[in-house]
Parts: structure tokens; C-alpha cells; sequence
């Protein structure tokens, strides 16, 4: 459980995470598809994922469930990253089990912060 | 004998004065008395006609009728009554209802024929006018899209159009001249029509003064979406006469409607991907993530940064107001402290005020309850609000936020809605801007209204800051006014009111 992992199929929104996560001193691996990044998760834990909403394969929401369904207890904390804001979009994203809810666009530094909360408590 | 000579004098005068057209025959049908009226009628002096047979007052074509009717009266002693033409003058048809009943003389014996005719042209020119109205009115009735039917007040169904059928797949003859009833029953039976419609009906048939509607859907093969509207119908007399429902099929608009929020949506989300690069690289850069910024590429930046979150906020507002108009703007209410969410927005715009070098002075009094609000909403509407103050003052110029509790309709500032009076926190934004000119006033708050000053000197906006504001604040049952005076400034001012303490 050493490394961040990060689901996102923007090739250059994939980029800034990954930059600003590593720039803080974080390792990071990235994958654009869902279906790899379920197998990853459930593979090898991280200590946090970050999930895209929209993935080719599964939806983040899918993987965000799948993770939390089999692993249990042991499943690392999940921040959705949707460009969805609504309402609506950040219940369904509680109801499969994330532990925090980012809107698209975001600042790095925001997310930054989030994952910092997320780890540090 | 002079009894007689003076009832027949009286008789004379009688039929002389009448205003009907009176002629009597003999029994071969021969005129014998022909009085004024029936001069006027049929244009000719009595001495011309007295003598001649009675089928020389009618056309040709009606003369075998005639003289059927004037033997069954002279012969049978019966008395005949209907509608039918003479010739008037120079041979001109008129329209005439005539009575012929037997004469008879002093021994009750037929002597001749007595006729009375009226002339009825002017009745049947108004029956035909009215005809042809109800003609038009009726074509109009089976030609619109609409299905109507018209209940009147005894509650009975007295007409229903042909789209009433065809929404409904109800036949007409089973349901018109019958009380309403007898519809709803019919409703009833059929699975594929809602209850909704039989409520509809029996709620407000009876009701001479409310109007109503709203929207219901339809079964059958593909589900539709009616509309109705129901309102009382007056005579002119001001009477009620009963009550109209109109249906209308909406399902085409509605999937208008869905498939352009459906589209704003996507096209706006799809817009997000690209900006998040953007304005994430921005501030990675500014975050000094990338290497020391210099004053200069951060003056830079800074601007490619407020652009990009004009542009978010551009898309934010036509998302939202895609959201307002479809209805679906769902509050997520919690309690808030109106000066924590003050604070916080003031942060996220300090950016924007600071680089207009105009002064924020924030008069929050303290200790303010909270509020039961959806946070984003009103910070959105207060963002709007601030933002537009910011962005019609001029550099170096002063912004006053205030937040106070009022209790009293006094208590409001100057320009509050006359029907306040429930205790609220009242938010004020001043500036010492351009002013709203008198006849923009009216218009502020409608959508993509933009006031003839900012657009003039090229201000960047979409009229849409201040319809989103109102609505949100509406939607708290909250109240939104101002007072500008063109050249000195506007004072923006919102309330919502507080929750009652259990």
C-alpha cells in the first residue's frame, strides 16, 4: 500500500494529477481504462484511488463499489472525479461507496489537499 | 241588427289595425278582404287582388300546396299552420309563416278561408347568421389539436370535439347529453386512462370560479404527456354556464425539452474535460509546482486564470439556468452561517476585486443565526451579485457587503417587496458603480437581459447572473430587489428567511 492509484482517460488530465501527486512527494501509477484499473485495485490495494466517473471498461462508480464490495474494510479510501456536479451525481457517488466527491475542473491544489485529508486521518 | 252591424264594424277595425296580414276567401278560394298590412306585405293595393284567386299570392311552384291546403281547410274544416314564400312585390319571395283555419258564418257553417301571414325573412336571415356561426365555431371545435370538452354547471357533458375522441378513444355519442358521471364511469373501466383524469373532472366540475391545470401521462401504445387547463365559462350575463377542459398533447415538446437540457448537458460536461487541463496547468504553473514563476509570466498567467474561471462560470450559469427552466433544481438544505459563507466567497473572487484594485469593506453583524439553505445555491447567487458589483464599478472604487438580521418589515432596507414580514437575514451588496438607468430597471431580472449602459461600454456578461440569483433566492422563499441610481451605484439586497426554532 505505497502508491496512488489513478484511473482518468484524459491523457493530459492523467498528467497534472500524476505531476502534482509526484511533486508532493507521492508515487503514482496511472491507467486510462476501467477495467485495468478494477484488476489493479483489487490486485495490489493502494493507498488511495482516484477514479474518473466516465472510463472506457467500467465506470468509476463500477470500480468504486467492486472495490469496496471485496475488499471490505481493507478497501483504500476512493475520491471520485466527475465533470458531473449535480446533486444527484454526488449521491450516486456516496451511494457506491466513495469517500469523497471532486468536481471536474478542479485546482491540483484542491486535490492536493483532498488526498492529504484522506491519508492523514 | 245593429248589434250585428257593430260587431262586424269592430271586426273590420280589428282586422284593418292588425299588424299580421290578413286575407279571407271564399270557398273556391276567391279573396274577399285583404287588409293593410297585407297591402304592405305583398305590395298591392286590396281592389287589385280582391277576386282573384288566393294561389295568385304565391310562386308558381308553391300553388298545388296552396290549393291542398285550401281545400283541406274549406272542405275538411281543418286549420294549417307552416312556413312557406309568397311573392311580394314586382314577384319578390318572401319568406312568410301563414295560418289558414276555416271561416264560418253566422251558422257555424265554412263560408270561406281566413289566413294570417307573417313576414318571416328577418328571423330566418338571423337564424342563418347564427347558423353559420355555430357552423364556424363547431369547424374550429373539430379542427384544433386541442380536445375539449364543455361541462355545463347541472354537471352534464354537453360537448366534446372530435380530438376528444381521438385522445381518449371515448365515443362522443355515449358521453354528450349525459352527466359527467357517466364519462368518469367510462374512464374507470379503461386501464390505459389514468385516474388523474376522472379526478380532474369530478374536482373541478362542479367549481364556477377557479381555473386549474397541469400535466398527467397517458397510456395505450406509446406514453403520452396531456396538459390541461380548466376554467369556468360566463355568459354574457355573467351566469356561469358551466366549465371547459382543454387537453393538449405536450409529449413532442417535452422531448424537445429533455433533449435540449439532455444536449446543454452533455456539450457543457464535454466542455469541462479541456478547461480542467487548462486550469489545472495553469495553477500548477502559478503553484510554482513547474519552477519559480517570474512577476511578469505570473501577471500572465493570472490572466489566462480569471479568463479560464469566466469561462467556467459562463458554462456553470448556462447549466443552470437549463436546470431552473426544466425544473429540476433539487435544494440540498443544511444549516449555514450566512457570514462563513460570506467569507468564502469573498476568498474565491478576492482574485477578481483585487485586480480591479477596488476596496471590499464587509459589515457583518455578529452572532447571526444560522440559515437553512443549499450552500452552493446561495453562494452562488451572492457570487453573482458581488461579481456584478465588482465588475460595473470602476478601479480604486469601494464594495460594501453587509449581512444584519431584520425582524421588522422596517427593519428592511428601502425597495423591499411590500409583503415581507417574516424575520430574515438580509444580505447587502453597494457599490458606487455605473447605475441601472430607470427603464432597465424592470427588466433586470429577466434572463439574457442586459442593460443598455454595460452593453455599451462592452462589459462581458450574458444577463444571466441576476435570473439565476432570483431564482435560487426564490426558491428559499427569499426575496431579491435593488436600489440603483444611474451614475452613483446600485445596492443589491437579498433576504431568506429564518427557520422557526422548534
Amino acid at each position: 500500500m505505497t502508491y496512488i492509484l489513478v484511473a482518468e482517460d484524459d491523457p493530459h488530465i492523467q498528467l497534472l494529477i500524476q505531476r502534482k501527486l509526484e511533486t508532493a512527494g507521492y508515487e503514482v501509477r496511472t491507467t486510462p481504462d476501467g477495467s485495468e484499473a478494477l484488476q489493479m485495485a483489487l490486485h495490489e490495494p493502494p493507498r488511495i484511488l482516484l477514479l474518473d466517473v466516465m472510463l472506457p471498461g467500467r465506470s468509476g462508480l463500477e470500480i468504486c463499489y467492486e472495490v469496496k464490495q471485496t475488499l471490505g474494510p481493507k478497501a483504500p479510501p476512493v475520491i471520485v472525479i466527475s465533470a458531473r456536479g449535480q446533486q444527484s451525481d454526488v449521491d450516486a457517488g456516496e451511494a457506491a461507496g466513495a469517500d469523497d466527491y471532486l468536481i471536474k475542473p478542479f485546482s491540483p491544489k484542491d486535490l492536493l489537499e483532498h488526498v492529504q485529508r484522506i491519508l492523514g486521518r | 241588427m245593429d248589434n250585428d252591424d257593430h260587431a262586424a264594424s269592430i271586426l273590420g277595425s280589428l282586422i284593418e289595425g292588425a299588424a299580421d296580414a290578413i286575407i279571407t276567401t271564399d270557398l273556391d278560394g276567391l279573396i274577399n278582404r285583404f287588409n293593410a298590412a297585407a297591402e304592405m306585405l305583398f305590395g298591392c293595393a286590396a281592389p287589385e287582388l280582391i277576386g282573384q284567386h288566393i294561389s295568385a299570392l304565391v310562386p308558381p311552384p308553391r300553388r298545388s300546396e296552396f290549393a291542398l291546403w285550401l281545400r283541406l281547410v274549406t272542405q275538411e274544416g281543418r286549420a294549417l299552420r307552416g312556413d312557406t314564400e309568397v311573392l311580394g312585390k314586382d314577384g319578390q319571395i318572401i319568406q312568410t309563416y301563414v295560418s289558414m283555419s276555416p271561416l264560418k258564418d253566422a251558422q257555424g257553417t265554412i263560408a270561406g278561408a281566413l289566413l294570417f301571414c307573417v313576414d318571416i325573412s328577418a328571423r330566418l336571415t338571423l337564424q342563418n347568421v347564427l347558423q353559420k356561426e355555430r357552423d364556424l365555431l363547431e369547424a374550429i371545435l373539430e379542427t384544433t389539436n386541442d380536445a375539449i370538452i364543455m361541462v355545463n354547471s347541472a354537471r352534464w357533458v354537453v360537448s366534446a370535439n372530435l380530438q376528444f375522441e381521438a385522445f381518449f378513444h371515448l365515443a362522443r355519442y355515449q358521453i354528450i347529453n349525459q352527466p359527467v358521471e357517466v364519462l368518469t364511469e367510462q374512464i374507470k373501466m379503461r386501464p390505459d386512462l389514468p385516474d388523474e383524469l376522472v379526478n380532474i373532472l369530478l374536482t373541478f366540475v362542479g367549481d364556477a370560479y377557479q381555473s386549474a391545470g397541469g400535466d398527467f401521462e397517458i397510456g395505450g401504445p406509446q406514453l403520452r404527456v396531456l396538459v390541461w387547463y380548466s376554467s369556468p365559462v360566463y355568459a354574457h350575463d355573467g351566469t356561469n354556464v358551466g366549465r371547459l377542459f382543454v387537453f393538449r398533447d405536450a409529449t413532442r415538446e417535452r422531448e424537445v425539452d429533455r433533449m435540449k437540457t439532455e444536449f446543454v448537458s452533455l456539450v457543457s460536461h464535454e466542455l469541462r474535460t479541456p478547461l480542467t487541463s487548462i486550469l489545472g496547468f495553469t495553477d500548477f504553473i502559478l503553484d510554482g509546482d513547474a519552477g519559480p514563476v517570474d512577476g511578469q509570466v505570473r501577471e500572465y498567467l493570472d490572466i489566462v486564470k480569471i479568463n479560464t474561471g469566466r469561462l467556467i462560470g459562463l458554462i456553470n450559469d448556462i447549466l443552470d439556468v437549463t436546470r431552473i427552466e426544466a425544473g429540476r433544481v433539487d435544494l440540498k438544505r443544511s444549516l449555514c452561517f450566512i457570514d462563513e459563507l460570506i467569507d468564502s466567497v469573498v476568498q474565491s473572487m478576492f482574485l477578481v476585486i483585487d485586480s480591479r484594485r477596488q476596496q471590499l469593506t464587509l459589515k457583518i453583524e455578529p452572532d447571526l443565526p444560522p440559515l437553512w439553505i443549499d450552500r452552493e445555491r446561495i453562494a452562488q447567487a451572492f457570487t453573482n451579485l458581488l461579481s456584478n458589483a465588482s465588475k460595473y464599478s470602476p478601479a480604486d472604487s469601494e464594495l460594501i457587503v453587509e449581512a444584519r438580521l431584520v425582524r421588522e418589515p422596517e427593519d428592511f432596507a428601502a425597495g423591499a417587496p411590500p409583503d415581507i414580514f417574516v424575520p430574515a437575514i438580509q444580505v447587502a451588496v453597494h457599490d458606487r458603480g455605473m447605475g441601472i438607468a430607470p427603464q432597465d430597471q424592470k427588466h433586470l431580472f429577466t434572463r439574457f437581459y442586459r442593460a443598455e449602459q454595460a452593453a455599451r461600454r462592452q462589459i462581458a456578461g450574458t444577463g444571466l447572473g441576476l435570473a439565476i440569483a432570483k431564482s435560487f433566492i426564490d426558491l428559499h422563499n427569499g426575496h431579491i430587489w435593488f436600489q440603483s441610481r444611474l451614475d452613483y451605484g446600485s445596492s443589491f439586497y437579498f433576504s431568506i428567511p429564518l427557520v422557526e426554532a422548534e
